[in-house]
């Protein structure tokens, strides 16, 4: 069980990418797991559809919080619809985690699942009410 | 005679199971306990030999479940002193809570009227409290001591008339501080107010007697004190129960029915419609059984042994803060730690690839956890079967937690 404590989610546990606020983002959104209490706040800059710049704010365990440093990474110059995409599967295979058990599966999702949040919403305000999208 | 945990191990099928390849050590005993063979095997028997729907038919079968099920009642009200009437079998401590909140609180309180509890309260003492708000019943806590014991001054300075119930835990789940129920009562009582005692932490492990206590409800679960998950207890006196509302309602619980109005049968079916957990409250009755051969002085006596114990190794574990009480005579075997640089569920992840599970969270206790300003925490808890090799287990796990967060060079600095 302790080999999902490998070098790259303690580096990124201890010493986090993208650790802060973006003033004026157009993309916030902050999402907790009730039951432990890990928290992320995630804030993008969009240009041109893509996640132009991306930072977080969160307390919780080396899995969650290893995992937004990692995400806010990975996904930097991403289309958002791209982002939307993204599962399980990839977010276990940038942990290098083979399997994790369903309450430590939350913690590693829980960054990516605050973004596509806070995506869905991003969309949602941005198309004219009233107006029909496909 | 003094309990001796390691035979008591061997009525536990579980405990001889182990995990990721190692010993067992069981921990996690403030959310439920393991059960003994003999409770197992109360379930199994009564489904063997004894299942009919209990207080209807007139067979042999149906008089014999009903026996089971009443016998059990008569060893809860033995257990916490108190009459057979006074004993309402429900899922478990919430739905205990529940039920006083609902068919009490909505009944006798009114707009103006405030229930008094505390911050160390586990949500099922807090959550339907809040419910009552709608009615414009207020809510009034009291406030901890800088070593997590109630502040008594403030209770007293926050009880008035207006106070028309205090709900107080007699064991926080999360610090272990053991409340002084009975002087809590008298505060109650001399202000009016009758008290509600959650007595989930403190039934299971210590001598409870509701008339020496002075609680005027105690709530309890099973599952907690070596029974089965899905019955516990509500006691309440006599006449409160008769004041009282029914809660739900359906069969069982009433003495006429017509189309447009019913009659309520007497305490305490009032409270119990619908077919009852007959097989859980014959099992919880074989684990009072149990506790009983133990001998519920010496089970006190052995956690507050171990604790102690576990205190001690905890105090000489660098890295690691223990919360609540110091004094292992004031408090119950629940140990809430955390240890720097280190979220509590990545300690619970790496103690459980030792074999030892704790719990990690809030505990269902999130106003205190604001109060010790974590987010949550990691909590050991102890019962009848542990032993001082579980807490060197813990001890070693949380060396191997420091090793794989690469804190050990600054522990031995």
């Amino acid at each position: 069980m302790s080999e999902i404590y490998a070098e790259n989610i303690l580096y990124h546990y201890e010493h986090p990418s993208n650790k802060g606020t973006i003033k004026d983002a157009d993309i916030k959104n902050t999402d907790m797991n009730t039951l432990c209490g890990d928290q992320v706040t995630i804030y993008v800059s969009v240009k041109d559809g893509k996640a132009e710049e991306l930072k977080f704010q969160g307390i919780g365990c080396a899995i969650s919080q290893a995992s937004a440093s990692m995400l806010t990474d990975k996904v930097r110059g991403f289309d958002l619809k791209l982002i939307l995409d993204l599962g399980q599967k990839d977010i276990l295979e940038m942990l290098g985690i083979e399997s994790l058990s369903p309450m430590r599966l939350k913690c590693a999702m829980l960054a990516l699942r605050t973004l596509q949040k806070g995506i869905v919403n991003y969309f949602a305000s941005q198309s004219p009410p009233g107006s029909v999208s496909d | 005679m003094a309990l001796d945990p390691q035979r008591v191990r061997d009525d536990f099928p579980i405990l001889s199971r182990t995990m990721n390849g190692k010993r067992l050590v069981y921990l996690d005993n403030a959310a439920t306990t393991q059960k003994p063979r003999s409770v197992i095997q109360a379930l199994v028997d009564y489904y063997s030999n004894y299942n009919a729907n209990v207080h209807r038919g007139a067979y042999q079968l149906a008089e014999e479940s009903t026996e089971l099920f009443e016998r059990a009642r008569e060893k809860v009200s033995r257990f916490i002193g108190c009459d057979p009437e006074e004993v309402v079998f429900v899922r478990g401590a919430t739905e205990a809570i529940n039920l006083v909140a609902y068919s009490y609180g909505f009944r006798k309180l009114r707009r103006g009227d405030k229930v008094l509890t505390t911050i160390m309260e586990h949500h099922s003492n807090l959550v339907p409290w809040q419910f009552l708000r709608a009615k414009g019943v207020g809510l009034d806590f009291v406030g901890l001591t800088e070593e997590g014991e109630l502040d008594m001054e403030e209770l007293k300075a926050k009880i008035d008339r207006r106070v028309k119930l205090v709900a107080v835990t007699q064991m926080s789940n999360v610090l272990g501080t053991v409340n002084h129920v009975r002087e809590i009562a008298d505060v109650a009582h001399d202000a009016g107010s009758p008290i509600l005692v959650d007595g989930a932490q403190s039934v299971p492990h210590m001598p409870v007697d509701v008339v020496q206590s002075g609680a005027d409800f105690l709530a309890f679960s099973g599952h907690k004190m070596l029974g089965p998950m899905g019955i516990g207890v509500l006691f309440a006196k006599h006449e409160l129960l008769e004041a009282m509302d029914p809660f739900h309602g359906g069969g069982d619980m009433i003495k006429t029915v017509e189309l447009k109005h019913s009659t309520w049968n007497d305490v305490p079916a009032k409270f119990e419609a619908g077919t009852p957990d007959v097989a859980g409250a014959h099992a919880l009755g074989v684990a009072i059984d149990y506790l009983g051969s133990l001998e519920m002085g010496e089970v006190r006596r052995h956690e507050v042994s171990l604790t102690r114990y576990a205190l001690e190794r905890l105090a000489d574990t660098e890295l690691v803060e223990v919360y609540g009480p110091r004094d292992a005579e004031k408090r119950g075997g629940v140990l809430s730690f955390n240890i720097e640089h280190v979220h509590p569920h990545d300690v619970a992840t790496i103690l459980d690839s030792q074999g030892v599970a704790v719990r990690a969270g809030h505990h269902c206790a999130q106003p205190l956890m604001n109060w010790l300003g974590v987010p949550a925490t990691a909590r050991a808890s102890f019962y009848v079967y542990n032993t001082k090799e579980d807490v060197d287990a813990l001890i070693s796990a949380i060396e191997k937690v420091k090793e794989v967060f690469r804190l050990k060079q600054v522990s031995s600095a």
